[in-house]
């Protein structure tokens, strides 16, 4: 599919084929992506584990359940996928490693300033970085944990973002859920197994949608004048309608909800999954 | 009309096909003849007696009977609106029906349920 | 769609969306690829009336419902009648082909010209076609299935899911209109399928030298496991039916639509 395709056909499913199981490559495949995404100093702070509904124990599937309120979406999902943020992969420490790395790649230029030493004096020092570098001295030295995990925290709701998309290229229905309530988070390391440091942030759910790929049309969206702005607040980007006209024949802009039929569809919806009309 | 229609010809033609092709086990099939014996009373007939009025025999197997099909489908859709319940509840218990006419070869299709 | 993955997801689909509409246009290129098919003496035996299942009178449906397509009937928002009509070629025949030479599409070549049209092939072969009700049913019944396997083709490639039924002629000839030198076909059912695009799997079919000889009959047509294999790379053959979950799927859209489940 061509990548304005998937941003424009992309909704958040939540009914799902819960019998139609999810191909293992096609898992491997959105994973595949999510590993390539942006982030900064090439942290790559977001750790996942997979989770097929049916391979788990009924006593750790109603754990997993429990700890999200037993929403329908996840009931029916066939595929869970727990995005964690990893505190340690977003350390002051761990930026300064990977950062070596890209200078001694090529990624960083030097002659912005990067070096090793430039890099060591400001995030072990807090010396200020040269012109050129971002002001790592102050964004990165005597970085507090908590402001680590809230970077490793953003950093994989980015990638989810990307995780949905390449889902989507696969034919798949996805969407984001919580992963558990504050109270059920530790039932949840438990049952995963997941190390202290990882931080829930994302259940992805995917499986094959029973409701229609379209998910009834497109969600309402706010005006892209009160969202963007020219030069400074105040003036609007102006919104060139020909752009507009190319982006629907290009399948980004779609037909918005609710289309017709749709809670005819979601009636029978119910009623082949078992839920109360 | 005798009480015990489990041990009829047609029933147990349709217990045996609920489990071999739909794999509905014995126990289950037997709460659907609860429901068959209450559309039996209905229309006061026999399961056999039914099937007989929707088949007959010929050279070489049986050939459906039109109007005796056609009578029974009314009927099914009679005692759906006797039932209390919701839509699908109904149709349901309706459906039940159906398969046992389904399951002795009487081929029978329905509407959608809006 | 590429051509080999529309013939390679081509199944009947049994199981439509009964709220969903089939948007207008996807019925017109259902019915310029049927209109573009291949024909005999380029004559018009496909007829087709399309019918929006919601248009019909409740008898009209009554009329039309037959026990074996009494599901699809009500379930298929678009119904297309297909008709063999069967003084296509000898009405058609020798205008057809006469324009043909004149457009430079029949030639010399080949040996056509107006004086063979009208001297030698209409008394021998159109004459023919108006006295052999057999010879006219096949032709008709052949030619007639090209254009409708085009529109099923067309129907895939829209995204729609479609299946050919039988449907009561006379009755229909009466809702319908149609003339009497009209035979009936099949009915199309044309809507958003409610079963998966799967539906359960590619169909069995023999293997190929089961069905095709070489030669002569009894000498297998032999493929080559790399033919095979290409075909499966480019979606022409896909998985064989049954999937592991295709009786739970029967059974919730069953559920869903209120049909017997078991």
């Amino acid at each position: 599919m061509d990548f304005l395709e998937v941003v424009g056909s992309r909704r958040s499913i939540r009914i799902f084929k819960p019998w139609e199981q999810v191909e293992k490559e096609k898992i491997q495949r959105i994973l595949e992506v999510v590993r390539l995404t942006t982030c900064p100093g090439n942290l790559q702070p977001w750790r996942a584990i997979v989770v097929e509904r049916d391979k788990l124990s009924k006593e750790d599937r109603e754990t997993l359940l429990a700890c999200d309120n037993y929403q329908g979406a996840h009931v029916n999902a066939p595929v869970w996928i727990y995005w964690f943020a990893d505190v340690e992969g977003s350390t002051a420490d761990t930026f300064r490693t990977r950062v070596h790395d890209l200078v001694d790649l090529g990624a960083l230029p030097t002659f912005y300033g990067w070096t090793h030493e430039t890099i060591d004096s400001a995030i072990v020092k807090g010396e200020t970085a040269p012109e050129g570098m971002p002001a790592i001295h102050s964004l990165i030295h005597g970085l507090p944990r908590e402001a680590a995990e809230a970077v490793a925290r953003q950093e994989t709701v980015g990638a989810c973002a990307v995780a949905v998309l390449a889902a989507v290229n696969e034919g798949l229905g996805t969407c984001l859920h919580m992963a558990a309530s504050a109270e059920k988070t530790p039932d949840l390391h438990a049952v995963l197994n997941a190390p202290e440091g990882w931080v829930p942030v994302w259940c992805q759910l995917v499986g094959y949608p029973a409701e229609s790929p379209d998910g009834g049309g497109q969600r309402p969206r706010l005006p892209f004048e009160t969202l963007y702005y020219d030069g400074a607040y105040g003036k609007p980007f102006a919104r060139n309608a020909e752009v507009v006209e190319k982006l629907e024949e290009e399948k980004l802009l779609q037909e918005e909800m609710p289309k017709p039929g749709r809670f005819e569809e979601l009636k029978h919806l119910a009623r082949m999954l078992g839920f109360p009309l | 009309m005798t009480t015990d229609i489990e041990n009829t010809k047609t029933v147990q033609a349709w217990l045996k096909g609920l489990e071999d092709q739909s794999g509905v086990s014995r126990d289950e099939g037997l709460q659907r003849v609860a429901v068959l014996q209450d559309f039996c009373a209905l229309v006061d007939k026999e399961p056999d007696q039914i099937i007989a009025e929707c088949l007959r025999e010929v050279e070489g197997g049986k050939k459906i009977r039109a109007k005796g099909r056609r009578f029974y489908a009314d009927r099914i859709t009679e005692f759906e609106s006797s039932i209390g319940g919701g839509a699908g509840e109904k149709r349901q218990m309706g459906n039940y029906i159906r398969s046992f006419l389904i399951h002795n070869g009487v081929l029978l299709q329905t509407s959608p349920l809006s | 769609m590429e051509f080999k993955e529309v013939v390679g997801r081509r199944r009947s689909i049994r199981y439509f969306l009964p709220w969903r509409p089939v948007e207008r246009d996807k019925v017109q290129t259902i019915l310029e690829a049927a209109r573009l098919a291949s024909r005999a003496g380029n004559a018009d035996f496909a007829r087709a009336i399309v019918v929006e299942r919601d248009a019909l009178s409740k008898a009209d449906l009554a009329s039309l419902t037959l026990p074996v397509n009494a599901g699809m009937i009500e379930m298929a928002p678009i119904h297309i009648y297909w008709w063999g009509d069967l003084k296509a070629f000898a009405r058609d025949m020798p205008s057809r082909a006469a324009e043909q030479v004149d457009m430079g599409i029949l030639n010399i070549s080949h040996g056509w010209t107006h004086t063979f049209i009208n001297e030698v092939a209409y008394p021998q072969v159109v004459q023919a076609f108006s006295s052999d009700e057999v010879l006219c049913a096949k032709v008709t019944g052949c030619e007639a299935g090209l254009a409708i396997s085009q529109a099923l083709l067309a129907a895939v490639d829209e995204g729609l899911g479609t299946m050919l039924c039988t449907y009561p002629e006379e009755p229909a000839r009466q809702v319908l209109g149609v003339p009497d030198s009209w035979t009936s076909l099949w009915v199309q059912f044309v809507g958003y399928p409610a079963e998966s695009w799967e539906a359960g799997g590619q169909r069995p079919r023999p293997p190929l030298g089961e069905l095709f000889h070489e030669g002569k009959y009894g000498q297998p047509f032999r493929g080559t496991e790399e033919g095979a294999a290409r075909l499966r790379a480019e979606k022409m053959i896909q998985d064989p039916a049954p999937f592991s979950w295709r009786k739970e799927e029967v059974r919730a859209v069953s559920r869903m639509l209120g049909l017997p489940e078991e």
